[in-house]
Protein backbone atom coordinates (compact mmCIF):
# COMPACT_ATOMS: atom_id res chain seq x y z
CA UNK A 1 0.00 0.00 0.00
CA UNK A 2 2.80 2.45 0.89
CA UNK A 3 4.60 1.66 -2.36
CA UNK A 4 1.44 2.32 -4.36
CA UNK A 5 0.83 5.53 -2.41
CA UNK A 6 4.38 6.64 -3.13
CA UNK A 7 3.84 5.95 -6.85
CA UNK A 8 0.56 7.88 -6.90
CA UNK A 9 2.13 10.85 -5.12
CA UNK A 10 5.02 10.84 -7.60
CA UNK A 11 2.56 10.93 -10.50
CA UNK A 12 0.60 13.80 -8.96
CA UNK A 13 3.67 15.75 -7.86
CA UNK A 14 5.26 15.73 -11.30
CA UNK A 15 2.14 16.64 -13.22
CA UNK A 16 2.02 20.25 -14.39
CA UNK A 17 -1.73 20.21 -14.91
CA UNK A 18 -2.24 19.59 -11.21
CA UNK A 19 0.31 22.20 -10.18
CA UNK A 20 -1.46 24.75 -12.39
CA UNK A 21 -4.82 23.75 -10.91
CA UNK A 22 -3.54 24.44 -7.40
CA UNK A 23 -2.12 27.80 -8.41
CA UNK A 24 -5.40 28.76 -10.14
CA UNK A 25 -7.38 27.88 -7.01
CA UNK A 26 -5.21 30.03 -4.78
CA UNK A 27 -4.94 32.91 -7.26
CA UNK A 28 -8.67 33.06 -7.96
CA UNK A 29 -9.43 33.01 -4.25
CA UNK A 30 -7.02 35.86 -3.61
CA UNK A 31 -8.05 37.89 -6.65
CA UNK A 32 -11.83 37.46 -6.45
CA UNK A 33 -12.44 37.12 -2.74
CA UNK A 34 -9.90 39.67 -1.62
CA UNK A 35 -8.41 41.96 -4.27
CA UNK A 36 -11.59 42.54 -6.29
CA UNK A 37 -13.82 42.79 -3.20
CA UNK A 38 -11.41 45.15 -1.47
CA UNK A 39 -11.20 47.38 -4.53
CA UNK A 40 -14.99 47.57 -4.80
CA UNK A 41 -15.52 48.22 -1.09
CA UNK A 42 -12.88 50.92 -1.06
CA UNK A 43 -14.28 52.56 -4.19
CA UNK A 44 -17.94 51.56 -4.18
CA UNK A 45 -20.00 52.41 -7.25
CA UNK A 46 -22.85 54.88 -6.78
CA UNK A 47 -25.79 53.56 -4.66
CA UNK A 48 -23.79 50.41 -3.83
CA UNK A 49 -24.59 50.75 -0.15
CA UNK A 50 -28.31 51.01 -0.84
CA UNK A 51 -28.38 47.54 -2.40
CA UNK A 52 -26.93 45.83 0.64
CA UNK A 53 -29.15 43.78 2.94
CA UNK A 54 -30.67 45.70 5.81
CA UNK A 55 -28.21 46.20 8.64
CA UNK A 56 -25.15 45.54 6.56
CA UNK A 57 -22.73 48.36 5.84
CA UNK A 58 -19.74 48.62 3.56
CA UNK A 59 -17.58 48.72 6.69
CA UNK A 60 -19.00 45.31 7.67
CA UNK A 61 -18.03 43.91 4.29
CA UNK A 62 -14.59 45.40 4.54
CA UNK A 63 -14.03 44.00 8.02
CA UNK A 64 -14.85 40.52 6.69
CA UNK A 65 -11.65 40.76 4.66
CA UNK A 66 -9.44 41.24 7.70
CA UNK A 67 -7.59 38.44 9.54
CA UNK A 68 -10.29 37.53 12.10
CA UNK A 69 -12.45 36.25 9.22
CA UNK A 70 -9.86 34.79 6.85
CA UNK A 71 -11.00 31.22 7.50
CA UNK A 72 -14.59 32.14 6.61
CA UNK A 73 -13.50 33.79 3.36
CA UNK A 74 -11.46 30.71 2.48
CA UNK A 75 -14.40 28.43 3.24
CA UNK A 76 -16.76 30.59 1.20
CA UNK A 77 -14.89 29.51 -1.93
CA UNK A 78 -15.14 25.82 -1.18
CA UNK A 79 -18.66 25.43 -2.57
CA UNK A 80 -18.33 26.94 -6.03
CA UNK A 81 -14.74 27.48 -7.13
CA UNK A 82 -13.44 24.82 -4.76
CA UNK A 83 -15.96 22.30 -6.05
CA UNK A 84 -14.98 22.94 -9.67
CA UNK A 85 -11.25 22.75 -8.94
CA UNK A 86 -11.61 19.61 -6.81
CA UNK A 87 -13.79 17.85 -9.40
CA UNK A 88 -11.20 18.60 -12.10
CA UNK A 89 -8.46 17.34 -9.76
CA UNK A 90 -10.30 14.04 -9.24
CA UNK A 91 -11.01 13.65 -12.93
CA UNK A 92 -7.41 14.40 -13.90
CA UNK A 93 -6.09 11.84 -11.44
CA UNK A 94 -8.50 9.05 -12.37
CA UNK A 95 -9.70 9.84 -15.88
CA UNK A 96 -6.42 10.52 -17.65
CA UNK A 97 -5.30 6.97 -16.96
CA UNK A 98 -8.07 5.75 -19.27
CA UNK A 99 -6.84 7.98 -22.07
CA UNK A 100 -3.23 6.88 -21.63
CA UNK A 101 -4.18 3.23 -21.13
CA UNK A 102 -2.02 3.17 -18.01
CA UNK A 103 -4.46 1.26 -15.81
CA UNK A 104 -3.39 -1.93 -17.57
CA UNK A 105 0.22 -1.07 -16.75
CA UNK A 106 -0.31 -0.41 -13.05
CA UNK A 107 -2.85 -3.21 -12.56
CA UNK A 108 -0.33 -5.77 -13.79
CA UNK A 109 2.25 -4.86 -11.16
CA UNK A 110 2.32 -6.67 -7.84
CA UNK A 111 -0.50 -5.17 -5.73
CA UNK A 112 -4.19 -5.90 -6.19
CA UNK A 113 -6.42 -3.45 -8.02
CA UNK A 114 -8.11 -2.51 -4.76
CA UNK A 115 -4.77 -1.69 -3.14
CA UNK A 116 -3.78 0.50 -6.08
CA UNK A 117 -7.16 2.19 -6.04
CA UNK A 118 -7.11 2.87 -2.31
CA UNK A 119 -3.62 4.32 -2.73
CA UNK A 120 -4.87 6.64 -5.47
CA UNK A 121 -7.72 7.81 -3.27
CA UNK A 122 -5.39 8.25 -0.29
CA UNK A 123 -3.03 10.33 -2.42
CA UNK A 124 -5.89 12.58 -3.48
CA UNK A 125 -6.98 12.94 0.15
CA UNK A 126 -3.45 14.09 0.98
CA UNK A 127 -3.40 16.52 -1.96
CA UNK A 128 -6.76 17.88 -0.80
CA UNK A 129 -5.27 18.45 2.64
CA UNK A 130 -2.38 20.34 1.10
CA UNK A 131 -4.81 22.35 -0.99
CA UNK A 132 -6.87 23.22 2.12
CA UNK A 133 -3.78 24.38 3.99
CA UNK A 134 -2.59 26.42 0.99
CA UNK A 135 -5.96 28.12 0.62
CA UNK A 136 -6.08 28.95 4.33
CA UNK A 137 -2.50 30.24 4.25
CA UNK A 138 -3.17 32.38 1.16
CA UNK A 139 -6.32 33.80 2.73
CA UNK A 140 -4.49 34.54 5.98
CA UNK A 141 -1.58 36.23 4.20
CA UNK A 142 -3.82 38.33 1.96
CA UNK A 143 -6.06 39.38 4.83
CA UNK A 144 -2.96 40.41 6.80
CA UNK A 145 -1.74 42.53 3.90
CA UNK A 146 -5.11 44.26 3.56
CA UNK A 147 -5.30 44.88 7.31
CA UNK A 148 -1.82 46.37 7.23
CA UNK A 149 -2.74 48.65 4.31
CA UNK A 150 -5.75 49.91 6.28
CA UNK A 151 -3.78 50.21 9.50
CA UNK A 152 -5.89 47.60 11.26
CA UNK A 153 -4.56 45.55 14.16
CA UNK A 154 -3.59 41.97 13.25
CA UNK A 155 -5.92 39.87 15.37
CA UNK A 156 -6.41 36.25 14.40
CA UNK A 157 -9.02 33.62 15.12
CA UNK A 158 -7.90 31.13 17.76
CA UNK A 159 -5.80 28.19 16.60
CA UNK A 160 -8.51 25.59 17.20
CA UNK A 161 -10.93 27.49 15.00
CA UNK A 162 -8.33 27.65 12.24
CA UNK A 163 -7.66 23.92 12.58
CA UNK A 164 -11.38 23.10 12.43
CA UNK A 165 -11.91 25.42 9.47
CA UNK A 166 -8.99 23.82 7.63
CA UNK A 167 -10.45 20.41 8.40
CA UNK A 168 -13.83 21.53 7.06
CA UNK A 169 -12.20 22.86 3.88
CA UNK A 170 -10.35 19.55 3.56
CA UNK A 171 -13.53 17.49 3.94
CA UNK A 172 -15.35 19.60 1.36
CA UNK A 173 -12.48 19.27 -1.13
CA UNK A 174 -12.29 15.50 -0.53
CA UNK A 175 -16.01 15.12 -1.29
CA UNK A 176 -15.80 17.04 -4.55
CA UNK A 177 -12.55 15.31 -5.55
CA UNK A 178 -14.21 11.95 -4.89
CA UNK A 179 -17.14 13.05 -7.03
CA UNK A 180 -14.72 13.82 -9.87
CA UNK A 181 -13.03 10.45 -9.44
CA UNK A 182 -16.35 8.62 -9.58
CA UNK A 183 -17.46 10.51 -12.69
CA UNK A 184 -14.16 9.64 -14.38
CA UNK A 185 -14.50 5.96 -13.51
CA UNK A 186 -18.10 5.79 -14.68
CA UNK A 187 -17.43 7.57 -17.97
CA UNK A 188 -13.94 6.04 -18.36
CA UNK A 189 -12.62 9.33 -19.69
CA UNK A 190 -11.80 12.88 -18.63
CA UNK A 191 -13.70 15.25 -20.93
CA UNK A 192 -17.18 13.90 -20.27
CA UNK A 193 -16.49 13.59 -16.55
CA UNK A 194 -15.38 17.22 -16.25
CA UNK A 195 -18.37 18.34 -18.29
CA UNK A 196 -20.87 16.44 -16.15
CA UNK A 197 -19.18 17.55 -12.93
CA UNK A 198 -19.19 21.23 -13.81
CA UNK A 199 -22.75 21.10 -15.13
CA UNK A 200 -23.82 19.49 -11.85
CA UNK A 201 -22.13 22.17 -9.74
CA UNK A 202 -23.35 25.06 -11.88
CA UNK A 203 -26.82 23.87 -12.85
CA UNK A 204 -28.04 21.58 -10.07
CA UNK A 205 -26.32 23.14 -7.08
CA UNK A 206 -26.01 26.66 -8.44
CA UNK A 207 -29.12 27.36 -10.50
CA UNK A 208 -31.82 24.86 -9.45
CA UNK A 209 -31.17 24.96 -5.71
CA UNK A 210 -30.00 28.56 -5.87
CA UNK A 211 -33.10 29.93 -7.58
CA UNK A 212 -35.75 27.54 -6.31
CA UNK A 213 -34.07 26.91 -2.95
CA UNK A 214 -36.80 28.71 -1.02
CA UNK A 215 -39.33 26.01 -1.95
CA UNK A 216 -39.85 23.85 1.19
CA UNK A 217 -40.34 20.63 -0.79
CA UNK A 218 -37.15 21.21 -2.74
CA UNK A 219 -35.32 22.05 0.48
CA UNK A 220 -36.17 18.59 1.85
CA UNK A 221 -34.31 17.10 -1.09
CA UNK A 222 -31.54 19.64 -1.02
CA UNK A 223 -30.62 18.70 2.55
CA UNK A 224 -29.16 15.47 1.21
CA UNK A 225 -27.13 17.00 -1.58
CA UNK A 226 -23.48 17.97 -1.14
CA UNK A 227 -23.99 21.68 -1.79
CA UNK A 228 -26.40 22.30 1.09
CA UNK A 229 -24.13 20.43 3.50
CA UNK A 230 -21.04 22.27 2.29
CA UNK A 231 -22.84 25.57 2.91
CA UNK A 232 -23.93 24.40 6.36
CA UNK A 233 -20.40 23.39 7.26
CA UNK A 234 -18.99 26.74 6.08
CA UNK A 235 -21.64 28.66 8.00
CA UNK A 236 -20.73 26.77 11.17
CA UNK A 237 -17.81 29.20 11.53
CA UNK A 238 -20.03 32.24 11.72
CA UNK A 239 -23.30 33.53 10.33
CA UNK A 240 -23.16 34.42 6.67
CA UNK A 241 -22.34 38.04 6.09
CA UNK A 242 -25.20 39.13 3.86
CA UNK A 243 -24.09 40.44 0.51
CA UNK A 244 -20.70 38.91 1.06
CA UNK A 245 -21.30 35.19 1.43
CA UNK A 246 -24.54 34.87 -0.49
CA UNK A 247 -26.84 34.93 2.46
CA UNK A 248 -28.84 31.68 2.17
CA UNK A 249 -29.37 30.26 5.63
CA UNK A 250 -27.99 26.78 6.33
CA UNK A 251 -30.54 24.00 5.87
CA UNK A 252 -28.90 21.51 8.21
CA UNK A 253 -26.91 21.45 11.42
CA UNK A 254 -23.09 21.34 11.13
CA UNK A 255 -22.92 17.86 12.67
CA UNK A 256 -25.34 16.48 10.12
CA UNK A 257 -23.37 18.27 7.40
CA UNK A 258 -20.18 16.50 8.46
CA UNK A 259 -21.95 13.12 8.58
CA UNK A 260 -23.54 13.59 5.16
CA UNK A 261 -20.30 14.78 3.58
CA UNK A 262 -18.30 11.89 5.05
CA UNK A 263 -21.01 9.53 3.77
CA UNK A 264 -20.72 11.04 0.30
CA UNK A 265 -16.92 10.67 0.31
CA UNK A 266 -17.22 7.05 1.46
CA UNK A 267 -19.89 6.30 -1.14
CA UNK A 268 -17.77 7.76 -3.94
CA UNK A 269 -14.83 5.62 -2.79
CA UNK A 270 -16.85 2.41 -2.47
CA UNK A 271 -18.70 2.73 -5.78
CA UNK A 272 -15.58 3.64 -7.74
CA UNK A 273 -13.66 0.78 -6.07
CA UNK A 274 -16.33 -1.75 -7.06
CA UNK A 275 -16.29 -0.54 -10.65
CA UNK A 276 -12.50 -0.57 -10.83
CA UNK A 277 -12.15 -4.05 -9.32
CA UNK A 278 -14.95 -5.71 -11.27
CA UNK A 279 -14.52 -4.20 -14.71
CA UNK A 280 -12.31 -5.72 -17.38
CA UNK A 281 -9.43 -3.42 -18.28
CA UNK A 282 -9.13 -3.32 -22.04
CA UNK B 1 4.15 -23.80 -21.60
CA UNK B 2 7.27 -25.40 -20.22
CA UNK B 3 9.53 -23.58 -17.83
CA UNK B 4 12.48 -21.89 -19.54
CA UNK B 5 11.14 -22.03 -23.08
CA UNK B 6 10.35 -19.23 -25.49
CA UNK B 7 6.86 -19.93 -26.74
CA UNK B 8 5.58 -18.30 -29.90
CA UNK B 9 1.91 -17.42 -29.94
CA UNK B 10 0.60 -16.99 -33.46
CA UNK B 11 -2.74 -16.22 -34.99
CA UNK B 12 -4.39 -13.83 -37.42
CA UNK B 13 -5.86 -10.52 -36.27
CA UNK B 14 -8.88 -11.13 -34.08
CA UNK B 15 -7.93 -14.72 -33.29
CA UNK B 16 -7.76 -14.03 -29.55
CA UNK B 17 -4.04 -13.64 -28.84
CA UNK B 18 -4.27 -10.34 -26.97
CA UNK B 19 -7.45 -11.40 -25.22
CA UNK B 20 -5.71 -14.56 -24.01
CA UNK B 21 -2.78 -12.48 -22.77
CA UNK B 22 -5.10 -10.05 -20.99
CA UNK B 23 -6.73 -13.00 -19.25
CA UNK B 24 -3.36 -14.43 -18.25
CA UNK B 25 -2.32 -11.17 -16.53
CA UNK B 26 -5.71 -10.66 -14.87
CA UNK B 27 -6.87 -7.68 -16.89
CA UNK B 28 -9.90 -9.61 -18.15
CA UNK B 29 -11.98 -12.44 -16.78
CA UNK B 30 -12.56 -15.40 -19.08
CA UNK B 31 -16.15 -16.12 -20.07
CA UNK B 32 -15.33 -19.81 -19.77
CA UNK B 33 -12.49 -22.21 -19.09
CA UNK B 34 -9.59 -21.70 -16.77
CA UNK B 35 -5.90 -20.92 -16.80
CA UNK B 36 -2.98 -21.47 -14.46
CA UNK B 37 -0.20 -18.89 -14.45
CA UNK B 38 2.94 -19.66 -12.45
CA UNK B 39 0.94 -22.10 -10.37
CA UNK B 40 -1.98 -19.81 -9.53
CA UNK B 41 -5.07 -18.30 -11.07
CA UNK B 42 -4.47 -15.40 -13.47
CA UNK B 43 -3.75 -12.14 -11.68
CA UNK B 44 -2.65 -13.85 -8.46
CA UNK B 45 1.05 -14.17 -9.24
CA UNK B 46 1.70 -10.77 -10.72
CA UNK B 47 4.95 -10.44 -8.76
CA UNK B 48 6.37 -13.26 -10.89
CA UNK B 49 4.92 -12.13 -14.21
CA UNK B 50 6.17 -9.29 -16.39
CA UNK B 51 4.03 -8.25 -19.30
CA UNK B 52 3.74 -5.95 -22.25
CA UNK B 53 0.20 -6.43 -23.51
CA UNK B 54 -0.75 -4.64 -26.71
CA UNK B 55 0.86 -1.19 -27.00
CA UNK B 56 3.08 0.10 -24.20
CA UNK B 57 1.24 2.54 -21.93
CA UNK B 58 3.07 5.04 -19.74
CA UNK B 59 2.65 8.54 -18.32
CA UNK B 60 3.58 10.99 -21.10
CA UNK B 61 4.65 13.77 -18.74
CA UNK B 62 7.08 11.57 -16.83
CA UNK B 63 10.58 10.63 -17.96
CA UNK B 64 11.42 7.02 -18.72
CA UNK B 65 13.19 6.76 -15.37
CA UNK B 66 10.28 8.29 -13.44
CA UNK B 67 7.83 5.97 -15.18
CA UNK B 68 9.91 3.01 -14.09
CA UNK B 69 10.31 4.54 -10.64
CA UNK B 70 6.52 4.69 -10.26
CA UNK B 71 6.12 1.10 -11.45
CA UNK B 72 8.94 -0.06 -9.15
CA UNK B 73 7.11 1.56 -6.24
CA UNK B 74 3.89 -0.26 -7.11
CA UNK B 75 5.71 -3.56 -7.45
CA UNK B 76 7.91 -3.11 -4.39
CA UNK B 77 11.01 -3.52 -6.49
CA UNK B 78 14.30 -1.91 -5.33
CA UNK B 79 15.28 1.21 -7.25
CA UNK B 80 18.54 -0.40 -8.38
CA UNK B 81 16.54 -2.55 -10.82
CA UNK B 82 15.62 0.56 -12.78
CA UNK B 83 19.18 1.16 -13.99
CA UNK B 84 19.59 -2.54 -14.71
CA UNK B 85 16.58 -2.76 -16.99
CA UNK B 86 17.32 0.59 -18.64
CA UNK B 87 20.74 -0.79 -19.53
CA UNK B 88 19.22 -4.06 -20.70
CA UNK B 89 17.00 -2.28 -23.25
CA UNK B 90 19.64 0.33 -24.09
CA UNK B 91 17.67 3.35 -22.89
CA UNK B 92 20.06 4.70 -20.26
CA UNK B 93 21.03 7.70 -22.39
CA UNK B 94 17.40 8.74 -22.85
CA UNK B 95 16.20 7.91 -19.35
CA UNK B 96 15.71 11.59 -18.46
CA UNK B 97 13.60 12.33 -21.53
CA UNK B 98 9.85 12.48 -21.30
CA UNK B 99 7.98 9.44 -22.54
CA UNK B 100 5.94 11.67 -24.87
CA UNK B 101 9.11 12.48 -26.81
CA UNK B 102 9.98 8.84 -27.44
CA UNK B 103 9.85 7.17 -30.84
CA UNK B 104 7.71 4.06 -31.20
CA UNK B 105 10.77 1.85 -30.95
CA UNK B 106 11.88 3.51 -27.71
CA UNK B 107 8.36 3.18 -26.30
CA UNK B 108 8.41 -0.53 -27.07
CA UNK B 109 11.80 -0.90 -25.41
CA UNK B 110 10.57 0.95 -22.34
CA UNK B 111 7.61 -1.42 -22.32
CA UNK B 112 9.99 -4.36 -22.26
CA UNK B 113 12.04 -2.66 -19.53
CA UNK B 114 8.90 -2.26 -17.42
CA UNK B 115 8.05 -5.91 -17.96
CA UNK B 116 11.54 -6.85 -16.77
CA UNK B 117 11.49 -4.70 -13.62
CA UNK B 118 10.33 -7.56 -11.41
CA UNK B 119 12.89 -9.94 -12.92
CA UNK B 120 9.89 -12.15 -13.68
CA UNK B 121 9.75 -15.91 -14.05
CA UNK B 122 7.26 -15.50 -16.87
CA UNK B 123 7.55 -12.75 -19.45
CA UNK B 124 4.51 -12.07 -21.63
CA UNK B 125 5.24 -9.96 -24.69
CA UNK B 126 2.46 -9.06 -27.08
CA UNK B 127 3.89 -8.16 -30.47
CA UNK B 128 6.89 -6.24 -29.12
CA UNK B 129 8.12 -5.57 -32.68
CA UNK B 130 4.87 -3.95 -33.74
CA UNK B 131 5.49 -0.75 -35.66
CA UNK B 132 9.27 -0.99 -35.53
CA UNK B 133 11.50 -0.32 -38.52
CA UNK B 134 13.69 -3.18 -39.82
CA UNK B 135 16.61 -2.15 -37.61
CA UNK B 136 14.31 -1.98 -34.61
CA UNK B 137 12.88 -5.40 -35.40
CA UNK B 138 16.37 -6.91 -35.48
CA UNK B 139 17.26 -5.24 -32.18
CA UNK B 140 14.03 -6.38 -30.54
CA UNK B 141 14.59 -9.92 -31.83
CA UNK B 142 18.06 -9.99 -30.30
CA UNK B 143 16.69 -8.57 -27.06
CA UNK B 144 13.92 -11.16 -26.77
CA UNK B 145 16.33 -13.93 -27.70
CA UNK B 146 18.61 -12.87 -24.83
CA UNK B 147 15.69 -12.58 -22.43
CA UNK B 148 14.70 -16.13 -23.20
CA UNK B 149 18.05 -17.56 -22.17
CA UNK B 150 18.21 -19.30 -18.81
CA UNK B 151 15.25 -20.24 -16.65
CA UNK B 152 12.91 -17.45 -17.66
CA UNK B 153 9.85 -18.47 -19.64
CA UNK B 154 8.75 -16.16 -22.43
CA UNK B 155 5.36 -16.06 -24.13
CA UNK B 156 5.80 -14.11 -27.35
CA UNK B 157 2.99 -13.09 -29.61
CA UNK B 158 4.16 -11.78 -32.94
CA UNK B 159 3.26 -11.19 -36.53
CA UNK B 160 6.93 -11.39 -37.44
CA UNK B 161 7.05 -15.04 -38.39
CA UNK B 162 10.76 -14.90 -39.12
CA UNK B 163 11.23 -13.63 -35.59
CA UNK B 164 9.19 -16.46 -34.13
CA UNK B 165 10.98 -18.99 -36.31
CA UNK B 166 14.37 -17.82 -35.08
CA UNK B 167 13.59 -17.27 -31.42
CA UNK B 168 10.91 -19.67 -30.28
CA UNK B 169 11.39 -23.18 -28.97
CA UNK B 170 7.77 -24.04 -29.55
CA UNK B 171 4.87 -22.41 -31.31
CA UNK B 172 1.12 -22.41 -30.80
CA UNK B 173 -1.33 -21.24 -33.42
CA UNK B 174 -4.69 -19.85 -32.31
CA UNK B 175 -7.69 -19.36 -34.55
CA UNK B 176 -11.05 -17.96 -33.45
CA UNK B 177 -10.16 -18.59 -29.81
CA UNK B 178 -9.06 -22.21 -30.30
CA UNK B 179 -5.56 -23.58 -30.44
CA UNK B 180 -5.33 -25.31 -33.82
CA UNK B 181 -1.69 -26.42 -33.77
CA UNK B 182 1.18 -26.61 -31.36
CA UNK B 183 4.72 -27.91 -31.54
CA UNK B 184 8.28 -27.02 -32.42
CA UNK B 185 8.84 -25.17 -35.66
CA UNK B 186 10.34 -28.37 -37.12
CA UNK B 187 7.27 -30.34 -36.09
CA UNK B 188 4.99 -27.76 -37.62
CA UNK B 189 6.92 -27.90 -40.85
CA UNK B 190 6.46 -31.65 -40.94
CA UNK B 191 8.33 -33.93 -43.39
CA UNK B 192 10.36 -31.94 -45.88
CA UNK B 193 10.99 -32.80 -49.51
CA UNK B 194 13.47 -31.66 -52.12
CA UNK B 195 13.52 -28.69 -54.49
CA UNK B 196 15.19 -29.30 -57.83
CA UNK B 197 16.09 -27.18 -60.87
CA UNK B 198 17.37 -29.05 -63.89
CA UNK B 199 17.63 -28.69 -67.70
CA UNK B 200 16.11 -29.76 -69.98
CA UNK B 201 12.97 -29.81 -67.90
CA UNK B 202 11.05 -32.26 -70.09
CA UNK B 203 13.77 -34.92 -69.86
CA UNK B 204 14.31 -34.24 -66.19
CA UNK B 205 10.59 -34.71 -65.49
CA UNK B 206 10.50 -38.02 -67.31
CA UNK B 207 13.58 -39.28 -65.51
CA UNK B 208 12.22 -38.25 -62.12
CA UNK B 209 8.84 -39.93 -62.72
CA UNK B 210 10.63 -43.12 -63.70
CA UNK B 211 12.79 -42.97 -60.60
CA UNK B 212 10.33 -41.74 -57.94
CA UNK B 213 6.87 -42.35 -59.33
CA UNK B 214 4.42 -39.68 -60.63
CA UNK B 215 2.86 -38.96 -57.21
CA UNK B 216 6.19 -37.76 -55.80
CA UNK B 217 7.03 -35.31 -58.58
CA UNK B 218 5.46 -31.83 -58.80
CA UNK B 219 6.39 -29.02 -61.13
CA UNK B 220 5.66 -25.30 -60.85
CA UNK B 221 7.24 -21.95 -61.66
CA UNK B 222 9.99 -22.54 -59.12
CA UNK B 223 11.01 -25.86 -60.61
CA UNK B 224 10.48 -29.41 -59.37
CA UNK B 225 9.28 -30.26 -55.87
CA UNK B 226 9.93 -33.86 -54.88
CA UNK B 227 8.01 -35.50 -52.04
CA UNK B 228 10.86 -37.73 -50.93
CA UNK B 229 13.13 -37.80 -47.91
CA UNK B 230 16.01 -35.30 -48.27
CA UNK B 231 18.41 -38.21 -47.78
CA UNK B 232 17.72 -39.37 -51.33
CA UNK B 233 19.28 -36.23 -52.84
CA UNK B 234 22.56 -37.89 -53.86
CA UNK B 235 20.77 -40.80 -55.55
CA UNK B 236 18.53 -38.44 -57.54
CA UNK B 237 21.44 -36.22 -58.54
CA UNK B 238 23.44 -39.24 -59.74
CA UNK B 239 20.51 -40.59 -61.78
CA UNK B 240 19.88 -37.27 -63.51
CA UNK B 241 23.52 -36.60 -64.31
CA UNK B 242 23.87 -40.16 -65.70
CA UNK B 243 20.86 -39.44 -67.92
CA UNK B 244 22.66 -36.37 -69.33
CA UNK B 245 20.57 -33.82 -67.44
CA UNK B 246 22.17 -30.70 -65.94
CA UNK B 247 21.25 -30.25 -62.28
CA UNK B 248 21.68 -26.59 -61.23
CA UNK B 249 19.98 -26.75 -57.81
CA UNK B 250 19.03 -29.53 -55.43
CA UNK B 251 18.17 -28.68 -51.84
CA UNK B 252 15.81 -29.57 -48.97
CA UNK B 253 12.47 -27.85 -49.51
CA UNK B 254 11.18 -27.01 -46.07
CA UNK B 255 7.88 -25.18 -45.75
CA UNK B 256 8.32 -21.76 -44.20
CA UNK B 257 6.45 -20.91 -41.03
CA UNK B 258 4.60 -18.38 -43.13
CA UNK B 259 3.33 -21.14 -45.43
CA UNK B 260 2.22 -23.17 -42.45
CA UNK B 261 0.59 -20.16 -40.79
CA UNK B 262 -1.33 -19.24 -43.91
CA UNK B 263 -2.39 -22.84 -44.40
CA UNK B 264 -3.54 -23.15 -40.80
CA UNK B 265 -5.35 -19.86 -40.61
CA UNK B 266 -6.71 -19.63 -44.12
CA UNK B 267 -8.07 -23.07 -44.90
CA UNK B 268 -10.21 -24.88 -42.33
CA UNK B 269 -9.76 -28.25 -44.06
CA UNK B 270 -6.01 -27.92 -44.17
CA UNK B 271 -6.08 -26.73 -40.59
CA UNK B 272 -7.80 -29.90 -39.50
CA UNK B 273 -5.38 -32.03 -41.51
CA UNK B 274 -2.30 -30.34 -40.14
CA UNK B 275 -3.60 -30.36 -36.60
CA UNK B 276 -4.36 -34.07 -36.79
CA UNK B 277 -1.28 -34.95 -38.84
CA UNK B 278 2.35 -34.68 -37.87
CA UNK B 279 1.67 -32.50 -34.87
CA UNK B 280 0.90 -33.41 -31.31
CA UNK B 281 -2.81 -32.98 -30.49
CA UNK B 282 -3.83 -29.34 -30.30
CA UNK B 283 -4.01 -27.91 -26.81
CA UNK B 284 -7.18 -26.13 -25.77
CA UNK B 285 -6.94 -22.38 -25.45
CA UNK B 286 -6.83 -21.35 -21.86
CA UNK B 287 -4.46 -24.14 -20.95
CA UNK B 288 -1.83 -23.73 -18.32
CA UNK B 289 1.23 -21.54 -18.60
CA UNK B 290 4.24 -22.14 -16.45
Amino acid sequence: MLGSLSAELLKIRKRWAIRILVVIFVLVLVLLSYVLSYTIYKNPPPRFGENLPRGTTIADLLSALYPPNFHRVALSGAGGLGAAIAIILGVLAAGSEYGWGTYKTIFTQKPSRLTVWLAKFAALVLVSALLAVLVMAAAAATSAVLASIDGQALSWPDAWTVVRATGAEWLILVVWTGFGVLLAVISQQSALAIGIGLVYVLVVEGIIFGIFGSNPTLQNFEKFFPGANVTALADAFGPPIRGRFGGRPALVEPTQAVIVLVAFAAAFLVISSILIVRRDQV
Amino acid sequence: MRQGEVYGFLGPNGAGKTTTMRILVGLMRPTGGSAVVVGTAPGHSLAKVGSLVEAPAFYPYLSARDNLKALASYAGVPGSRIETVLTEVDLTDRAHDKYSSFSLGMKQRLGVAAALLKDPQLLILDEPSNGLDPQGIVEMRDLVRNLGKGERTVLLSSHQLAEVEQICDRVGVILRGKMVAEGTVAELRGQTGLALTAEPEQAAGEALVRLLGPEAVHFDDDGFRLDVPPGRAAEINRALVTAGIDVSELRPAARSLEDIFLQLTGDPVATAEVAAGPLPPATAAGGSAS
